[in-house]
């Protein structure tokens, strides 16, 4: 294989890694809102439960969560909800059978979906402790100020504390979605063909060794582009100073 | 308001949990005939046995053996890489329907527990060896050499069951047989315990050039066959068919192809 065909070989992996990384964005970002305002709530059981919530999610380490979402199903339920995905797309769809994307997306899109689901809700609750953090951190000042300006309870949320919680959520949110993408490469703990199980197929297929290393590239450039565009963003935001 | 909005949410929460508690058992009936069409097949990368050819296309004698006897037997198969480890969580959770991947039936896991104890066997198909595998210039020769040496093997093979007979050795799992061999490759283990078929086709290939098998140094004669699910109707269906593969010399053929000849067992009549 020449460094071009494992260049291709491994960004088909990459485009895997950058679908879980774009799903669990835009499944965990609003998810961790729900979950925020109830660990916010004045109604005890209700906080008692997203807090519950956040501790058990927070606690376990991810690749169990992966196996847990991927297992249990069958195991206690003996209902392979993943397994069944699989084989209604088989049964269903012609698979291409030229190793490209969409090949490695619907072969492996049950596992996927285990993949989606335990980082969208693992991702959701570190997002909703980082809109708590931000909505806390706003002083009792600001409500007054708004209150008396004769602003409602809503509008005071939207046009003054919203507004700060944003920009001030900016720095600790960039730091997560940076640690996702590296993330990432925990699916392969169930085969998901992402980039670092491609460089690794390699090795067992070709007997190439060097492209699991150059898999390095590849993380270092995107996160150097989300970088320079949450820097943007960061900028963007930096009014009110 | 506020209170009546929290409680709402608190409710759908409990009702989405029940919910989805209820399409579980409800779909498991409706699933127990439909699911049967397609046919989960387990492996990890294993060549001559489940391999990809040049064009990406998976192959081998356990591939192509695979899609015959399920083929002939009216099910569609579906391969699905695993890691080896997990091999029997993923029986048992029915995310896959059979192990057929150069799986040692005549063994006992790391636990002690004779493999044939946790899942049913179909018939014998193979012959194979536990070889060691080491770098030319190590010095490896014999038995009394591994002393104080780090072996690498496939967790919860047969090559690692193997590895541990050597006296003094330090082991070290591997992820799937060939990480084995990429842990040798790159000095943190001094030598891998893995299937002969396995080592016959990578050692002395592409950044493997430098790897040999060990002459002299290999397990007793084990058995490959296909692993089901305790109690699962499929075993007997797919030795039924095995032996009328045997009879019409498919097997045979087969086993040529993918220069296996010497090794694959074409008459399965003894083992009735």
């Amino acid at each position: 294989m020449t460094f071009l065909e494992v260049t291709s070989f491994l960004a088909n992996g990459f485009i895997i890694s950058l679908i879980i990384f774009a799903v669990t964005l835009i499944c965990g970002i609003p998810l961790g809102l729900p979950i925020a305002f109830c660990s916010m709530s004045k109604f005890a059981p209700l906080r008692a439960v997203a807090k519950t919530f956040v501790w058990i999610v927070r606690g376990i380490p991810l690749m169990l969560q992966i196996f847990i979402f991927y297992y249990v199903p069958g195991l206690l339920f003996g209902n392979p909800v993943f397994t069944h995905i699989d084989r209604y797309i088989i049964e269903n769809f012609t698979i291409p059978n030229d190793g490209g994307v969409l090949q490695l997306l619907l072969i492996n899109a049950g596992g996927l979906c285990a993949v989606l689901i335990a980082f969208s809700v693992n991702y959701a609750c570190y997002f909703s402790e980082i809109y708590r953090g931000g909505i806390e951190s706003i002083s009792r000042g600001q409500y007054e100020a708004g209150y008396v300006l004769g602003l409602t309870k809503s509008q005071v949320f939207r046009k003054i504390v919203l507004k700060q919680v944003i920009k001030r959520i900016v720095p600790p949110m960039s730091n997560e979605i940076i640690t996702l993408i590296k993330d990432t490469a925990l699916a392969n703990c169930i085969m998901i063909p992402e980039i670092i199980k491609q460089a690794k197929e390699l090795a067992a297929t070709k007997a190439m060794v060097w492209p699991l290393f150059y898999t390095g590239v590849f993380y270092l450039l995107f996160v150097g582009l989300l970088t320079i565009l949450l820097g943007k963003l960061e900028k963007k935001l930096s009014y009110f100073n | 308001m506020k209170k009546l909005l929290a409680l709402i949410l608190c409710l759908l929460m409990v009702f989405s949990v029940a919910a989805c508690g209820q399409a579980d058992v409800t779909s498991t009936d409706a699933d127990a005939d439909a699911k049967k069409e397609t046919i989960v097949v387990g492996y990890t990368i294993y060549e001559p046995m489940n391999y990809k050819d040049e064009s990406g296309k998976l192959v081998g004698f356990d591939t192509e053996l695979a899609e015959k006897v399920f083929g002939n037997l009216g099910y569609d198969v579906n391969f699905k890489e695993i890691v080896w480890e997990n091999k029997y969580t993923d029986l048992n959770s029915n995310v896959i329907d059979c192990i057929w991947n150069g799986f040692t039936c005549n063994t006992a896991d790391d636990d002690g527990i004779a493999r044939k104890d946790k899942v049913d066997f179909s018939y014998n198909y193979m012959e194979n060896l536990q070889v060691v595998v080491a770098k030319k210039d190590s010095g490896i020769k014999t038995a009394a050499d591994l002393k104080g040496k780090i072996a690498s093997a496939e967790g919860g093979s047969a090559g690692e069951t193997y590895a541990k007979t050597f006296e003094g050795i330090v082991f070290k799992s591997a992820g799937v047989q060939t990480d084995s061999l990429m842990a040798v490759n790159a000095g943190t283990a001094d030598f891998a315990v893995l299937d002969n078929q396995l080592a016959k086709s990578y050692c002395g290939k592409g950044d493997y050039a430098n790897l040999e098998i060990v002459e002299g140094l290999s397990s007793d004669v084990e058995y490959y066959a296909i692993g089901f699910k305790k109690g699962s109707e499929l075993t007997a269906k797919v030795n039924a068919e095995l032996e009328k593969l045997a009879e019409d010399g498919t097997i045979a053929a087969l086993a040529k192809k993918y220069g296996v000849e010497t090794t694959a067992i074409t008459d399965f009549s003894d083992q009735k």
